[in-house]
């Protein structure tokens, strides 16, 4: 049986989440809720998809109806069913990506920020020059290179994103460093690796919960991107980008449901973190007016 | 003769979490020729009744009720317009960061020479020369008109905004913990310039929380705690003769370099505007509360001529 | 037996002014901010010491260096009878547990996301001294002793759940909790508010008491130096100009800087008084202090030879030494 303190924990997150009057905070519940929907959506796509997205179930070209609400694509696949199936790849591959920069820009960011230096400027030097690139191209270069498949994209994400992680995070280091509460923590005697890890990382949390929710939205877009360019999925994958860009001339034909659905579900993904990351930066910008 | 009269103000801030009583029914006059020092911890009400007087109370705050009539003329109903002429010609304010109350990017002797062309119609020429008067007047070389805040100390901009506040002569001058960010040595010049406007006929309003600051150089004294007028009397009265036991407290913390090597703090602690106490503010620190502290909140009653006390160990016939 | 628990002799810390790209082209010296310049003093057991001086005299930046919080340029910093200028931050880690920094900004000098108990007890688990159980019972003492009741509710709370005088009982907590030798106090109460001052001190007082503490009392205003301090130093550019009991020098200034600052402080008991000494215009850029004694161009009794060369510290009367050409005659 689920223990009482843990429904007590439960009880009070659901009462602040529904019932806390702060500013922002209906942005952040729409932006959850968004989010949520379509975690939701690629959960349980097994069971609430209609049809097998990569099966042909009906003639091509059918518009939205009760049968098929989004319509019928080239291949007379179920658009819907695509649709619902496609958020897995997208979730798939915005979480894996973003994971990935976290992980390598958090550490390199804290490390490089809190001992400055030789090892400071040289990574610096990298990460600007990665920086400097346009992010799309890089992405599509490294794709490229790897080859199409989700997880190459996330991994080419990844490595466009870094360079942000690592300048968000240095930059508050190096901020942080300077204040007195870690010259308080020195003067206690507290070693490099305490103040990292107690002083400096938990205050960087909510930086990073910003700086999370907005990379993630610009995942979302340059893997519609990029799946669009034929680097990400193979066919008959189901994936928003991928459907975008095989419905995209058909547009001026009036066929119109194949390009605004995929495009409709990149957008409101795009909207639902973006929303978050909104209401999140406000919170700790009153936060720190204290 | 009284030059500003403040009846019954009333001061809240309407914030997220509960309404602010600030400044809450405070009544104070001030006389021509007169140095009036509100003294008072942080948190007292004492900048707020300032700015309410200025109307720069900024929202979510606003002035809920009472008056406050300077010269005969009722400032808070009074048109935006004519507030505005009058505000640089009859009273004059300075704040406590003088970075705030000049602008960074404009010289110092522009921003003096516009309130001369302003209000006065001069053209720029001359009020460049009145700036330039004006500068040595209080204590800089002339040569500063040229200079950009940045390039001043401390004490030079403040300097700079006493200047400009007092450049049309006004006959109120209302001073925000002028010389709190300042050292002391230059604090002392701060206050004898300011002492020498009011020997030349300007009344001040000083806002402080520095007790002994405000014993050397005003007239009267009024005690502020939690947006409450507890004390108001003439400066000899308050230091010789406090009643008030905030006053009392307030005058044993204050360290003395001539007089003992110790001083007392109050216990407790300020209270929460939103939710102050029942009755009398003070009453949860007080050392001689009594029956009535907690239910009503005492009246203000004149002890001596001049004296005025809010405090039920004052109230004649009990509460 | 160390009697001098710190001494501190000519005690230099220097800030290279960063050039821009022109300064470099045009090959201009480096500029430094000479913070302190030479600053000698001792500490003895049960000693408080305050440091005077107006902003950008550089006070603060003494009581840092002595923690070694910053670097010397120069000089010796002995503490416990060893010397601890250049040692290294493995060698110095021990150290940290017999001195100790209590700052001026209570606000800032709490990690907003440790819990308070979490803070007072830090020292305790960084040196090693305690279990983390053990510590805690340490950490509820502790709270009970500064006056932070109950204790149990303040361990867990938060440094934005407390008020300013608060967050310095717990500041003071944290100092205090590995029984140092040595605290360095940079203006502990001038952000609390007047009427809390007095209890803030007696706190100290009473470790003072309790611990034998020696206290390195930095503040700008005179009459706390006074109420807490058995010797007062102050400080001018970067250098000590006068330095003795503090009955002593407050009563008798030497110094005619220090005369014009005990005159200007605002006094209740004397308001009425004339003011005996001012003196005009502002302390100077550090960058290029004034040559031979620095306080010269402001002061009304200097003649060319203050110009020439600076003074040194002489013993004018019982352990109260003076920098000056023409010290004051005594009351």
């Amino acid at each position: 049986m689920i223990p009482k303190k843990l429904m007590n924990m439960l009880w009070s997150v659901i009462k602040t989440y529904l019932l806390t009057r702060a500013p922002g905070v209906w942005m952040l519940r729409v932006g959850v809720g968004i989010v949520l929907f379509f975690v939701f959506m690629a959960l349980l796509a097994p069971w609430i998809s209609p049809y097998d997205p990569t099966k042909r179930v009906a003639d091509p070209f059918l518009p939205p109806s009760r049968e098929y609400p989004m319509g019928t694509n080239r291949i007379g696949q179920d658009v819907l069913s695509r649709i619902i199936w496609g958020s897995r790849i997208v979730l798939y591959v915005v979480f894996l990506a973003t994971a990935l920069s976290m992980a390598i820009g958090i550490p390199l960011g804290l490390i490089s920020g809190y001992y400055g230096g030789k090892l400071d400027r040289v990574l610096s030097m990298v990460m600007d020059s990665m920086y400097a690139f346009p992010a799309l191209i890089l992405a599509i270069a490294i794709a490229a290179v790897l080859g199409p498949s989700p997880s190459n994209t996330a991994i080419a994400i990844a490595f466009v994103y870094v360079p942000t992680y690592f300048r968000m995070i240095r930059g508050q280091t190096l901020s942080i460093k300077s204040s007195l509460y870690v010259d308080a923590a020195r003067a206690l005697g507290a070693s490099d690796n305490t103040i990292m890890s107690k002083y400096i990382l938990p205050n960087l949390a909510h930086t990073v919960l910003v700086v999370f929710t907005l990379s993630v939205t610009d995942a979302i877009l340059t893997e519609a991107g990029l799946s669009y360019l034929g680097l990400s999925v193979t066919v008959p994958t189901p994936d928003w980008g991928y459907d975008l860009r095989a419905g995209q001339p058909f547009l001026l034909d009036g066929k119109w449901w194949l390009v605004f659905f995929p495009g409709l579900m990149v957008m409101l993904l795009a909207m639902g973190f973006a929303l978050i990351g909104e209401a999140l930066s406000e919170r700790i910008s009153l936060a720190q007016t204290r | 003769m009284v030059l500003l009269e403040i009846s019954n103000i009333k001061i809240y801030y309407y914030t997220l979490t509960g309404i602010v009583k600030a400044v809450d029914n405070v009544s104070l006059t001030i006389n021509e020729n007169e140095w009036i020092s509100i003294v008072g911890e942080s948190g007292c009400g004492k900048s707020t009744l300032a700015y309410g007087v200025i109307r720069l109370i900024p929202p979510p705050g606003k002035v809920v009720s009472g008056k406050i009539i300077f010269q005969g003329k009722d400032l808070l109903s009074m048109d935006r317009e004519e507030f505005r002429k009058m505000l640089g010609k009859d009273i004059g304010m300075v704040f406590q960061d003088p970075m705030t109350s000049l602008d960074p990017l404009r010289k110092v002797g522009e921003q003096l020479a516009e309130v001369f062309m302003t209000h006065l119609k001069v053209d720029q020429k001359e009020a460049l020369k009145y700036a330039g008067d004006l500068l040595e007047k209080v204590g800089l070389t002339r040569d500063r008109v040229n200079y950009y805040p940045h390039q001043l100390s401390g004490g030079q901009r403040q300097r700079v905004s006493i200047a400009i506040a007092m450049a049309l002569r006004p006959k109120l001058l209302i001073a925000d913990e002028p010389t709190t960010a300042l050292d002391v040595i230059v604090q002392d010049t701060i206050m004898d310039l300011i002492e020498s406007f009011k020997k030349e006929g300007t009344s001040i309003l000083f806002i402080t929380h520095d007790l002994a600051l405000a014993a050397e150089r005003s007239d009267r004294i009024a005690v502020m705690y939690a947006g409450k007028l507890v004390e108001l009397g003439s400066v000899d009265q308050i230091i010789d003769n406090p009643r008030h036991p905030y006053t009392i407290g307030l005058l044993q913390s204050v360290p003395d370099l001539w007089g003992p090597r110790r001083i007392e703090s109050i216990s407790g602690y300020p209270p929460d505007l939103r939710t102050p106490p029942s009755g009398c503010r003070f009453h949860p620190r007080c050392k001689e509360k009594f029956e009535p502290c907690s239910k009503e909140e005492p009246p203000l009653i004149e002890i001596e001529p001049g004296h005025y006390v809010s405090c039920w160990l004052y109230v004649k016939g009990g509460a | 037996m160390v009697n001098k628990v710190l001494e501190v002799i000519d005690l230099k810390k220097y800030f290279p002014v960063t050039r821009g790209l022109l300064d470099i082209f045009m090959r201009r010296s480096k500029e430094y901010v000479k913070a302190v310049d030479g600053v000698s003093f001792y500490i003895e057991r049960g000693e408080t010491l305050a440091l005077i001086g107006e902003s950008g005299c550089g006070k603060t930046t003494t009581g840092r260096v002595i923690l070694r919080l910053e670097e010397p340029t120069a000089g010796k910093i002995v503490f416990m009878g060893k010397d601890i200028t250049s040692l290294k931050p493995k060698e110095l880690r021990p150290l940290r547990k017999e001195m100790q920094m209590i700052f001026q900004d209570p606000y800032a000098s709490l990690n907003p996301r440790m819990r308070i108990g979490e803070q007072i007890i830090h020292p305790l688990l960084i040196h090693g001294l305690a279990t983390p159980k053990e510590a805690r019972k340490m950490g509820i003492e502790m709270l009970k002793r500064v006056g932070l009741t109950p204790a149990h509710e303040f361990y867990d709370r938060f440094p934005h759940q407390l008020s300013g005088g608060q967050r310095q009982r717990v500041v003071i907590a944290r100092a205090m909790i590995l029984k140092p030798k040595f605290v360095v106090a940079d203006e502990p109460v001038s952000m609390i508010d007047v009427s809390m001052r007095a209890s803030i001190l007696d706190l100290l007082q009473g470790f003072r008491k309790e611990y034998q503490l020696s206290m390195l009392f930095i503040t700008h205003d005179i009459s706390i130096g006074r109420i807490i301090s058995d010797r007062i130093a102050v400080m001018y550019l970067g250098k000590i100009v006068e330095i003795g009991p503090t009955e002593e020098v407050i009563k008798n200034p030497r110094h005619p800087y220090t005369r014009a600052l005990i005159d200007a402080v605002p006094s209740i008991v004397r308001r009425k008084r004339k003011k005996k000494l001012r003196i005009t215009g502002e302390v100077p850029d550090p960058r290029n202090p004034p040559s031979g004694c620095r306080f010269h161009p402001r002061c009304p009794f200097a003649t060319e030879e203050c110009s020439k060369t600076e003074p040194d510290l002489i013993e004018i009367s019982d352990n109260h030494f003076v920098r000056c050409y023409h010290p004051l005659a005594p009351e």
